[in-house]
């Protein structure tokens, strides 16, 4: 027997990830609060680029996902490592270079957001420079964990720590993947994958981001703190075993179906929604084994609001992974695709599942770092019954905008015309929905500010540590002997690096798989002779669609129902996409699809609508762009974003790249001349021409063939 | 761009049907075992976060 060690648990860097939780939680839903707002409220995009729905919608996502959820994992995992493997953070100086990289690259991420440097690609916007300080700082933090891992003194690995391993490497896999981009300057780059290998990819990413930065890690959490909280073990720890491996074997398949009904093949759609059906299994497994563990222990969840907030919490994610697989099935996602429902389900997992078992964790822990009480438990309470009615506030508008219409936009009247065929009623009927939903919005946050209120009189007069003396047994080495009942699972539990191998493969599998034959197989993206790559001034048009983030509102895919045919035209091929890059078929539709709006409208049309929307379309509470009128098109990197299309193997004549300009010169000229016999003087260097040349462009290409 | 690298990839139809079988294989192994656990073994692990029992070393 080895003698007991002394050491030191570091509280201080879990301290500092409790306050940037708090704190980029508050800026987080503030900014959501704001996006909400614009819906009904158009005049509070301020008329300005930086305020505009299209640029604060990233800066929401990334922000509550990454800054707030992100500081809340390395909070919890700061906290429940070292003391599950007795063991301090392998190094201090990762642990700070950690802490402060992933602020710099929030900060980083804030301003280049509102500046609308962007790549479009939902929860991975981060262009490239900053995508490469994601990774290195990300794998500090993994070096820092692996590395505690390594020197612990508790031989086995409780179940939290898979959870964190897993998280680990999947989500390394998954950024650099989806990161794939070749530099065209600074601030832009465009992704070697294009159409429906980009939409594919980055779907396995986001979906898979869900998977393994809120839920993952999250349940390591929930598999720490509510024992802790509770003061009982977790109800089954065998079924944490099966859970764990089949959620994370599972979960990387069904990033397709965010993409049904679109011109991703069918097989990769019945693949997504086969597993996300699936998964309802270990998703359950995990939300079951939380709530058991309270049985007979229900009297303490009266009194206690920690418990509160995790119980709900539990209760979140069994309900979004429950409506997750539902939305998963085709004619299901038929009605809710592009709706509010979509965003309704998300927010019951974000406001629900992540947002109350953070604030449980919270109130749990910083009167434990700071060696006091809570200031109040009745205001902690309070919180807890706000943010519960702020949930069901922004929940059940949503539910009800998104169905109906979901149903009006498939209306026909009996004669067999489209009920609705001007997308602006749609809206203007869920206008009421979205100020309800606002509400919601508004007291989940209230709910913060009593947390924070709460907590910083809480630490009032108290310190907290920087460390924390610990004493444990040195780890002693194996014997080779486990008695008769030799279990197989123990075997890889005492082998970190077997056990992180072993959760590579199997998360690798799936994305392999689904990515893999839409490359090999030809059939599953045909080719279509007359779809040809965007001119110069298209291409800037289109970067300045993506800059704006017009993607945030506008799909770019029409589904084969008669219903979008009657409303948008030929659904869209996969053929037709070829030369996307990044693809822009979108998540949402708050306004019409785009796919084929080229040639629909007049150029003079498009200017006045890009001016003031409202002038084209009455109620619309799409923002103003008056800058694209006032700002010349920067062309310095147009020659070089020729070159780097045609290393991604766009099929631009050779040279062209020195052509490109005089090109786009050209084609400005047309537009301003057209824009002219409207009576619309501009000049042809401005933003606003590349724009209308590239709206013009969609979806023309294929309709040569029907005429 | 990656069409050329991937393509060399030889019978690369197999694999879906490999990795189903290795699923279905895996877990039923892992449900297995996890029935036959030891059940001292399972007490222990699943008080790791409690602080509630001395070290008993590699015993259990």
């Amino acid at each position: 027997m080895s003698g007991i060690e002394t050491f030191q648990y570091d509280n201080k860097i879990v301290k500092q990830f409790t306050i940037a939780t708090i704190f980029w939680g508050f800026v987080g839903m503030l900014v959501g609060l704001i996006v909400a707002l614009q819906f009904f409220w158009p005049a509070l995009n301020l008329g300005i680029a930086q305020t505009t729905f299209g640029r604060l919608r990233p800066l929401h996502t990334n922000a509550v996902i990454f800054a707030f959820v992100g500081n809340g994992i390395f909070m919890g995992i700061y906290y429940s490592l070292q003391r599950l493997l007795k063991a301090r953070m392998y190094n201090d100086l990762l642990s700070k270079l950690h802490f402060w990289g992933w602020q710099l690259i929030i900060v980083l991420a804030a301003v280049s957001f509102i500046f609308g440097v962007t790549t479009s690609k939902e929860y991975a916007e981060l262009e490239w420079p900053i995508d490469i300080l994601v990774a290195v700082v990300w794998v500090i933090f993994g070096i820092n964990m692996i590395g505690t891992i390594i020197k612990r003194r508790e031989r086995h690995m409780y179940v939290a720590i898979w959870f964190y391993i897993a998280t680990f490497f999947t989500v390394t896999i998954l950024h650099v993947v989806n990161s794939i981009e070749i530099p065209v300057s600074l601030l832009k780059s465009y992704p070697v994958y294009a159409g429906v290998q980009d939409a594919l990819v980055q779907w396995w990413y986001a979906h898979n981001a869900v998977a393994f930065f809120l839920t993952t890690p999250y349940l390591g959490l929930m598999y720490y703190f509510l024992p802790k909280a509770a003061e009982r073990p977790i109800y089954s720890y065998r079924l944490s075993i099966v859970h764990f491996w089949a959620l994370i074997f599972i979960y990387i398949w069904a990033g397709p179906h965010h993409l049904l009904y679109t011109a991703l093949p069918d097989w990769a759609q019945s693949l997504g929604t086969v597993f996300s059906i699936m998964l309802i299994a270990p998703s359950w497994g995990g939300m079951l084994n939380g709530l058991l563990t309270l049985r007979g222990a229900w009297d303490k969840v009266r009194q206690d609001p920690i418990l509160k907030f995790m119980v709900v919490a539990v209760t979140a994610y069994g309900m979004a992974t429950f409506e997750g697989p539902l939305l998963s099935i085709k004619s299901v996602n038929a009605l809710a695709h592009y709706t509010d429902w979509i965003v309704a389900h998300v927010h019951v997992g974000a406001l629900g599942w992540n947002g109350l078992l953070t604030f449980g964790i919270l109130y749990w822990l910083v009167p434990r770092l700071y060696r006091t009480n809570l200031f109040s438990v009745k205001l902690a309470n309070v919180h807890f019954w706000i943010a519960t009615l702020g949930m069901i506030f922004y929940a059940i508008p949503l539910y009800w905008a998104g169905i109906a219409q979901g149903l009006m936009w498939k209306e026909f009247t009996a004669d067999g015309f489209l009920k609705y065929p001007i997308f602006m009623e749609t809206v203007l009927q869920i206008i009421p929905m979205y100020m309800i939903r606002a509400l919601g919005g508004t007291l989940y946050l209230i709910g913060v500010i009593v947390m924070i209120y709460n907590l910083a009189k809480t630490i009032q007069g108290a310190t907290c540590p920087d460390n924390e003396e610990a004493q444990a047994p040195a780890l002693q080495a194996a014997d080779g002997h486990h008695g008769e009942k030799a279990y197989w699972h123990r075997w890889i539990e005492r082998r970190p690096v077997q056990f992180m191998l072993a959760t590579v493969v199997l998360v690798a599998i799936g994305g392999i798989v689904e990515i893999v034959p839409t490359y090999l197989v030809k059939s599953n993206v045909p080719t279509i002779s007359s779809v040809k790559p965007y001119t110069p001034l298209e291409l800037e048009g289109r970067d300045i669609y993506i800059r704006e983030g017009c993607y945030t509102c506008h799909s770019q895919m029409i589904r084969p129902f008669r219903s979008e045919t009657e409303r948008y035209g030929e659904y869209s091929k996969a053929g037709e996409f070829v030369y996307d890059r990044p693809f822009q078929w979108g998540s949402k539709r708050t306004g019409p699809d785009l796919h084929r709006v080229g040639g629909k409208y007049p150029d003079a049309w498009h200017y006045l609508h890009m001016l003031d929307p409202q002038s084209m379309a009455s109620g619309s509470i799409m923002p103003v762009y008056p800058w694209l009128i006032n700002d010349d098109l920067d062309i310095s990197s147009t020659p070089t974003k020729i070159r780097v299309m045609q290393k991604l193997g766009v099929p631009y004549p050779e040279g062209f790249d020195q052509q490109a300009v005089d090109d786009l010169r050209e084609q400005s000229l047309k537009i301003t001349a057209s824009l002219q016999e409207s009576g619309i003087e501009v000049s042809y260097k401005k933003e606003i021409i590349a724009l209308i040349a590239y709206l013009q462009r969609l979806g023309i290409d294929i309709k040569g063939e029907n005429d | 761009m990656f069409s050329e690298l991937i393509k060399q990839i030889p019978g690369i139809t197999i694999y879906p049907i490999v990795v189903t079988v290795a699923f279905f294989l895996t877990f039923t192994g892992i449900i297995i075992w996890a029935i036959r656990a030891d059940r001292k073994y399972v007490k222990h692990m699943s008080e790791l976060p409690l602080d509630t029992q001395e070290y008993k070393g590699d015993e259990i």
